[in-house]
């Protein structure tokens, strides 16, 4: 669950610190190096369920390396801060997931990643699949896509420290809203008045199934199968060739 | 160094523990950076010059997690499993002397704790104990995945001590000395055990190393904390603090290990050429000397974790109990006759 | 599409099964309809005669027809050393049983189990018949046309 006041416990010693004359300013120091720390080493739990666990794979691997930002993907939740979940919930899945999120200590952090995690996708109206995993934890940041790209999960991952952040400087209390009503893509889809004419007209000609410039370039049909020519004397069907 | 005992204990061994400490907390930000390069990647970059402040963000990140004890755990043996390792690995560093002089003819150890007559016996004993919290912790945790690891932990533990006892008397008996000191001031007059004694030295000490290896769990003998197969091993229930504990003791595990490799096997601070400087000049150089060739070994053993697979729990103790033991029972034995008849 | 069957092959099963493999012409690609009661006979005479011995796969499809439901079951056998395949469709009307081939085919197990849990295609005396796929206390078959395809399922929809 996210903090929202940047403290997750408070130790009885705490007021008696923070009311203390000249307390307060180490306490605050204190809480700014706590923060700093969690938000500098956040340890992944990759509940990655489908496709997007191998976007997430390459986010952990060489060209956006994951480490940098001082994370470790760790395979038990006991030792996570944050859970990853990349790819679509099933029904079946769902107590699962839960019962995971409730084996992480506190402080812990949610990340969906990928459409499916976040709404469901094109799978949101079927029998067996969850729409979004916010439907069963809270979750703090959104990473669109399908599956995003892997530096868009490092963009994730700063978003979260950043969020960290704005937590104890308590700037930041609400649930982020879903991407769906605040980013728009970069390419209208049809209809879209920001669409370049050139790119919908190629959309058009490529649905009628006309090539580049509006040329036709079906693939041929195979030609009419021959009868096999009629070589052998002896066959029983008498056919003349 | 200092005559009185508890004075050098105290002030000896204040010094070793904050060295080790630190470089432990250092060796998870050297694995990480190491481990990275191998795999193409950068490692951390973003606390402190070549983020080598990682590991102190990490340990202040696992101080503020909730300390969660499963409902059904073993609450005392799950509150002191994690205090043991630690304590174990810097009870071995004790008896290591990290540095050594010349003087009178006679090479004395510099830089060590306890100057224990029985020291290899002691660091035996120590490692054997090792297996316990490994035990406790996989017990108490009331998991399965927990408990399945710590029984293959403490099979491993217990079935590689042996070999590594048997090579470990390779030295012993060559120097005649059961002390740490002794065998390396052995060495230091008659050559390093490695080279001294024509094959069976190397194979000693390759037979040394690859049991320390599975005492300390790397690979490739790292069934008990195989992530792909056991969750977490036997710290999967432990959170915070306590898993920090575990884990900064495999790298010190991995460092003393190598410390005492180096200790039986290649001459401790010993190098040649440091007969006639003066004191001072020798403990230095000595101290630098140990050091670098407990890092070498200590590199290679992270080389080999990122490269190897692992074993199988039957082919680990396969190759345990059908080549490592009678290997090493062959190795002493050539040692003692080696002995007896004046070659060594 | 099953594609042309060994000659030998056709005429020993047109022997042996009369009724339903034809002795001449190719066999239907889309595989030959076989009684539920000469399911068994006919994948143990593939197996153990003619080295069709992975089994690969077991389909099952809903047709709901105009005079109540029909439900046809492809088996997919494979012979390893010649690469062939073979497959052949039993057709069950509604409440489908259909007798299992765990016996001949270890992995026939989880296969039955998928087709019994999407489809309620029932095999008799298999194992361990529950579902596979979907969770324990799921009610309805879900590729059956009848059933609809954003049925809510509770708690988590």
């Amino acid at each position: 669950m996210a903090i929202d006041d940047g403290r997750s416990f408070e130790h009885p010693l705490y007021h008696y610190w923070e009311n203390s004359p000249g307390g307060g300013i180490g306490l605050t120091s204190l809480d700014r190096l706590l923060m700093h720390s969690a938000r500098h080493s956040l340890w992944f739990f990759p509940m990655a369920t489908s496709c997007c666990a191998i976007e997430f794979m390459t986010a952990a691997a060489s060209r956006v390396d994951l480490d940098q930002a001082g994370t470790i993907i760790r395979p038990t939740p006991r030792h996570c801060d944050v859970m990853v979940v990349a790819g679509t919930i099933t029904v079946k899945m769902a107590p699962r997931v839960k019962k995971l999120w409730d084996q992480m200590p506190e402080p812990k952090w949610a990340i969906a990643m990928g459409s499916c995690a976040i709404c469901g996708d094109f799978y949101r109206d079927i029998y067996s699949v969850v729409p979004g995993v916010d439907v069963i934890i809270p979750v703090d940041v959104y990473i669109p896509g399908c599956p995003p790209n892997a530096d868009q999960v490092m963009v994730g991952l700063q978003r979260l420290q950043d969020k960290i952040k704005l937590q104890l400087e308590g700037k930041f209390v609400e649930r982020e809203l879903r991407p769906g009503t605040m980013i728009y893509p970069k390419i209208g889809t049809h209809g879209d008045a920001r669409q370049s004419a050139e790119v919908a007209q190629a959309q058009l000609d490529g649905a009628r199934g006309l090539g580049v410039g509006g040329k036709e370039h079906r693939v041929p049909r195979p030609a009419a199968v021959q009868a096999p020519p009629e070589a052998d004397a002896t066959s029983d069907s008498g056919e003349q060739s | 160094m200092i005559p009185n005992p508890w004075l050098n204990g105290l002030v000896v061994g204040g010094a070793v523990l904050a060295v080790l400490m630190t470089l432990g907390a250092l060796a998870s930000w050297w694995e990480r950076k190491f481990s990275a390069r191998l795999q193409g990647r950068v490692g951390t970059t973003i606390l402190g010059p070549w983020g080598i402040l990682q590991p102190f963000a990490d340990a202040a990140k696992m101080i503020q997690k909730e300390d969660l004890i499963p409902r059904d755990a073993d609450r005392v043996l799950f509150y002191i499993a994690p205090l043991f390792p630690v304590t174990l690995v810097l009870g071995l560093a004790a008896v290591i002397p990290f540095a050594g002089y010349w003087a009178d003819g006679v090479w004395h150890g510099a830089a060590m704790v306890a100057d224990v007559d029985v020291g290899v016996l002691f660091v035996l004993a120590l490692s054997g104990l090792m297996v316990f919290p490994l035990w406790m912790a996989g017990w108490a945790s009331n998991n399965k995945y927990s408990l399945l690891a710590a029984m293959r932990a403490v099979a491993q533990g217990v079935s590689y001590e042996i070999p590594m006892v048997l090579a470990a008397l390779v030295p012993v008996i060559a120097s005649g000395k059961l002390s740490v000191t002794g065998v390396i001031a052995w060495q230091a007059e008659h050559g390093w055990i490695v080279a001294r004694l024509p094959v069976v030295g190397f194979l000693a000490f390759v037979l040394f190393y690859l049991t320390s290896l599975a005492e300390a769990n790397r690979i490739p003998f790292d069934i008990p904390e195989a992530e792909s197969e056991l969750v977490g091993g036997v710290i999967t229930e432990y959170t915070g603090i306590k898993s920090g504990l575990f884990i900064l003791s495999e790298y010190l595990h991995t460092l003393v290990a190598s410390a005492v490799a180096t200790g039986m096997f290649l001459g401790g601070g010993h190098v040649p050429g440091l007969a006639g400087l003066p004191i001072w000049a020798q403990v230095v150089i000595s101290l630098a000397a140990m050091w670098f060739k407990t890092l070498a070994l200590f590199v290679s053993i992270y080389w080999i974790r990122w490269s190897w697979y692992r074993f199988r729990s039957d082919q680990l103790m396969e190759l345990c109990w059908r080549y490592l033991v009678p290997g090493g029972l062959g190795l002493v034995a050539s040692t003692a006759v080696a002995v007896s008849l004046g070659w060594v | 599409m099953m594609g042309p069957v060994d000659p030998a092959l056709r005429d020993a099963l047109a022997k042996q099964f009369p009724d339903v493999f034809a002795a001449e012409g190719d066999l239907d690609p889309n595989g030959v309809v076989v009684p539920a009661e000469l399911h068994v006979a006919l994948a143990k005479t593939l197996k153990e005669s003619f080295g069709f011995t992975l089994y690969v796969s077991v389909i099952a499809t809903n047709f709901p027809t105009s005079d109540g439901e029909t439900y046809e079951v492809a088996t997919v056998l494979r012979n390893p050393t010649t690469a062939q395949p073979f497959w052949w469709r039993v057709r069950l009307g509604a409440d489908p049983q259909l007798a299992t081939l765990y016996p001949l085919f270890a992995g026939a197990d989880w296969q039955e189990r998928e087709q019994f849990d999407l489809l309620g295609v029932n095999f008799v005396d298999h194992p361990d018949m529950r579902r596979l796929m979907l969770s324990e206390d799921w009610e309805g078959f879900p590729l059956r046309k009848s059933y609809a395809i954003d049925t809510p399922h509770t708690p988590w929809r």
